[in-house]
This record gives structure tokens, C-alpha cells and sequence, in this order.
């Protein structure tokens, strides 16, 4: 890789840097300045509030060698504002004749499979060939939230994850892809996934009275909506 | 029997406006109360995940603005119509602005659904749902994405039925009306 290449970090949750993907991206980004390569993170929900500040994103995501986005899963989906950014992508870039890009994307989703990330995965297959960038591989993460809070290393559950963004990140300064084995490895759940379902389905009332006030705890099951 | 539509085209002359006047007449001619939102034109926050609609003011969302009628109206409907541009297999920013700002209508409970976990939602009966994404040619894996995550969406809001159509191309009335015909959650 050269001192020239230039890897750019699309940070796409809606919560800014108190995010579990703000978390993986600052893993990753010290990964790469360990190494001596400059990579630089844009948090998208700064950026997109004027079509100047979208633009300068943009502009810069399509001048990058590498494109990593790192982003929740939205009802079953990409965020809005992130959509946001690979639609204005794609229209600056559809007719032009492109440089070699590569592309990564990296989900985390609340639920515990991993799996549920599988159609964001395919999304953003589909915007690197219609938009002309080579599909360098993807992780999904399931439990994303217990990951909230502290740097990833400090999780001893994310272990496997952070092995498979080592292998990612060494894979994509050679100028390879992803190797299958390392998208395997950070895809693997955090935790069996039987033990964590069951603790979901049945102390779900604790897990998020837990982040509640007193008197807000009684109106969960509000409905101020019905008919 | 109420119907609401949510348009999100990102433009006036989209193939999909004309797509919404034949669904809205058909569903009037059959005696539906039908609520129209084109979203382009209305002033809608993207959610900023707080989940304050569970933790906070539960159902409701933190931020006052037309995410909230809408919200509101889709509670109460029987159908949830949304019209979209495919872009890349999925909807477009217009949409899934407001989509996004549906959760305050489920609970964060955890239920599971064919042994995969989703979440309870708030009332008991939720709408059924119809998309219909509009791409200008034909793309087998535009269209496979986009009927795949109209599914995953109905079992995530327990929609108790719901399709998903993707057209293509120019638009007639003959054309709308017999691609209509063979959509039983508006039948
Ligand atoms: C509007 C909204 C929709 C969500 N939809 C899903 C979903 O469909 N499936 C899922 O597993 N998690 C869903 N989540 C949960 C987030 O993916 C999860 O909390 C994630 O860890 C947030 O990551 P972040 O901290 O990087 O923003 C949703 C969260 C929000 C706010």
C-alpha cells in the first residue's frame, strides 16, 4: 500500500460518536494509523444537514481508495441519513469513468443473529456494482448494543470480531479483499446465541426497565395511539 | 376501513405519483378512508436512535414534528401503503425517513418469530402492508432485495398480510388497474 492511499471511514449512525459503530470505527482507524496509513472517519448525521456539508462528504468518500461503512441496522435496513449519502454517491458518480475503490460495509444490529443484517449486507453489494466500486467483503453483528460504552479490545466477547477486523484491515493495505475467513470470524455471535434469546424473550421487562425512570416504567405498554 | 399512503418519491414527475392516484381511487371507489403524505413536501426529522419512544414518552416520539401524525394515523389504519423509488434493492431516503420513525408503534420486548427474535409490537392489531418500489428497467437483484426486506419489515411491524410489487417503465391506467386486480391486501 502507498503512503498515498487514501482509506475513508463513513461513521452511519444516526446517534453520532456515542454509537457502537463509532466504537468500531475508532478500532479500526488505529489499526490503520498503527501502520502508518492515513485514514480519516466522517460522522455522517454532522454532514448531512446542508447539501454544502453533503457534498463535501461525498466528494470526498469518491475520492477515497477504500470505502468502509460502518453503520446500525435500521429496521431491517440502512438509516435514512446513510441511504442519504449512497444515493448522492451514486448520482455523482453513475456516468463517470471511476479509479479502482474498494468497498467494505460493517452492520451491528440489536438483535442477537447476525443475520438480520444479511439484506444491508446485499444493499450495499448492490451500491458498489451499480456504482462502479469493487465489493471488498462485510461483517455482521448481532447483540450490537452490548458493545456500547468502551473501546472495543476492552469487550472480551468482541474478541473474534476484533481478530476478523485485524485480518480485514491487513487484507485491504496489501490492496486484497477481505478474506472469507475473516468476515466469518467478526461475524461470529458474541454470545451463544440459545442462552441470549432466551434471557431476551424473558427478562426483556428488566433489561430495559433497567433505562427508565420510575414513573415511566408503569406506562411501557402505553398505547396513545389506540383507536 | 382505513388506508394510509406514504409517498416517497423524490420528485413531482416520478412514474410513482401516478401509481398513488390509481391505488388511492381504487381504494375510495371501495368505500376506504385513504390519508395521503407525500413526503418531499413535508418537514420530517430523520431519528436520531434514542429510543426515547421506549424509555422516555413510550409511543411517542421525542421529536414534535409530522413524524407524529403520521405515526398516529398509521396506529389506526388497517392498511400502510408506501410508494419508492428501489435504490440499491431497498427504499428510498424519502421513505425510510419516516419508516424509521415508526418503532414508538412497537414495544422493545422481544418476542420470537420463526426462532428469531423481533420485537413485541404496541397494539394489538397492525396494519397490513403494501409497497410498490419503482425502478426504471428491469434488475433481478434489485427486485429479489426489495421483496425479501417488504417481508422482513411486515414480520417486524406483524403485519398480517403484505405484499410487494416493483414496476418498471411507463405508466396507463389499463396497466395499474390489472396489476391491482391480482393484490389481495387491497382486494
Ligand atoms: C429506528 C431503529 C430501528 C432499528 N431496527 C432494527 C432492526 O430492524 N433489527 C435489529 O436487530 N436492530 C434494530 N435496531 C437496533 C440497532 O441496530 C442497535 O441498537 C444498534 O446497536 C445501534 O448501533 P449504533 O450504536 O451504532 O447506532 C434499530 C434501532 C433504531 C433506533
Amino acid at each position: 500500500m502507498s503512503e498515498y492511499t487514501k482509506v475513508f471511514l463513513l461513521m452511519g449512525s444516526p446517534k453520532g460518536e456515542k454509537s457502537v459503530s463509532n466504537n468500531i470505527v475508532s478500532y479500526i482507524l488505529e489499526k490503520f494509523h498503527e501502520n502508518g496509513v492515513k485514514a480519516e472517519k466522517i460522522v455522517i448525521v454532522k454532514q448531512v444537514r446542508t447539501d454544502d456539508a453533503l457534498n463535501k462528504l461525498v466528494s470526498k468518500a469518491i475520492d477515497s481508495d477504500i470505502l468502509i461503512l460502518v453503520s446500525p441496522l435500521y429496521v431491517d435496513s440502512i438509516p435514512s441519513i446513510t441511504i442519504k449519502v449512497l444515493e448522492e454517491f451514486y448520482k455523482l458518480t453513475k456516468n463517470s469513468l471511476r479509479k479502482k475503490q474498494k468497498f467494505m460495509a460493517i452492520f451491528n444490529c440489536g438483535f442477537p443473529e447476525p443475520h438480520h443484517n444479511d439484506l444491508a449486507m446485499d444493499m450495499c453489494k448492490k451500491f458498489a456494482s451499480d456504482s462502479g466500486l469493487e465489493w471488498a467483503g462485510g461483517v455482521t453483528i448481532g447483540m450490537g448494543p452490548s458493545l456500547d460504552g468502551r473501546s472495543l479490545e476492552k469487550f472480551r466477547m468482541a474478541r473474534n470480531l476484533c481478530n476478523g477486523l485485524d485480518i480485514a484491515v491487513e487484507a485491504l493495505m496489501k490492496g486484497e479483499s477481505v478474506p472469507r475467513e475473516a468476515m466469518l470470524i467478526a461475524s461470529k455471535p458474541l454470545m451463544p446465541l440459545s442462552i441470549v434469546k432466551f434471557v431476551m424473550c424473558n427478562f426483556g421487562r428488566f433489561l430495559w426497565g433497567n433505562q427508565m425512570d420510575k414513573s415511566v416504567k408503569k406506562k411501557m405498554y402505553d398505547r396513545p395511539y389506540e383507536s | 376501513m382505513k388506508a394510509v399512503v406514504l409517498n416517497g418519491s423524490n420528485r413531482d414527475e416520478n412514474p410513482l405519483n401516478i401509481w398513488e392516484n390509481i391505488i388511492v381511487e381504487k381504494l375510495e371507489n371501495r368505500g376506504w378512508e385513504v390519508e395521503t403524505v407525500e413526503l418531499r413536501n413535508i418537514k420530517l426529522s430523520t431519528c436520531i436512535g434514542c429510543f426515547g419512544c421506549w424509555i422516555k414518552t413510550p409511543g411517542q416520539c421525542i421529536l414534535k414534528d409530522n413524524g407524529v401524525k403520521i405515526c398516529k394515523a398509521v396506529a389506526r389504519s388497517d392498511l400502510l401503503v408506501l410508494l419508492t423509488p428501489v435504490t440499491f434493492g431497498g427504499y428510498s431516503f424519502e421513505l425510510k425517513k419516516m419508516v424509521d420513525r415508526l418503532i414508538p408503534n412497537l414495544l422493545p420486548l422481544f418476542t420470537k418469530i420463526n426462532g428469531e427474535i423481533h420485537h413485541k409490537t404496541r397494539y394489538e392489531k397492525n396494519p397490513k402492508l403494501l409497497v410498490i418500489g419503482y425502478h426504471p428497467q428491469y434488475d433481478e437483484e434489485s427486485e429479489r432485495i426489495f421483496k425479501e426486506l417488504v417481508h422482513r419489515n411486515a414480520i417486524n411491524m406483524d403485519s398480517p398480510a403484505n405484499h410487494a410489487e416493483v414496476v418498471t417503465g411507463d405508466i396507463n391506467d389499463v396497466k395499474g388497474v390489472a396489476m391491482l386486480r391480482k393484490i389481495k391486501v387491497i382486494s
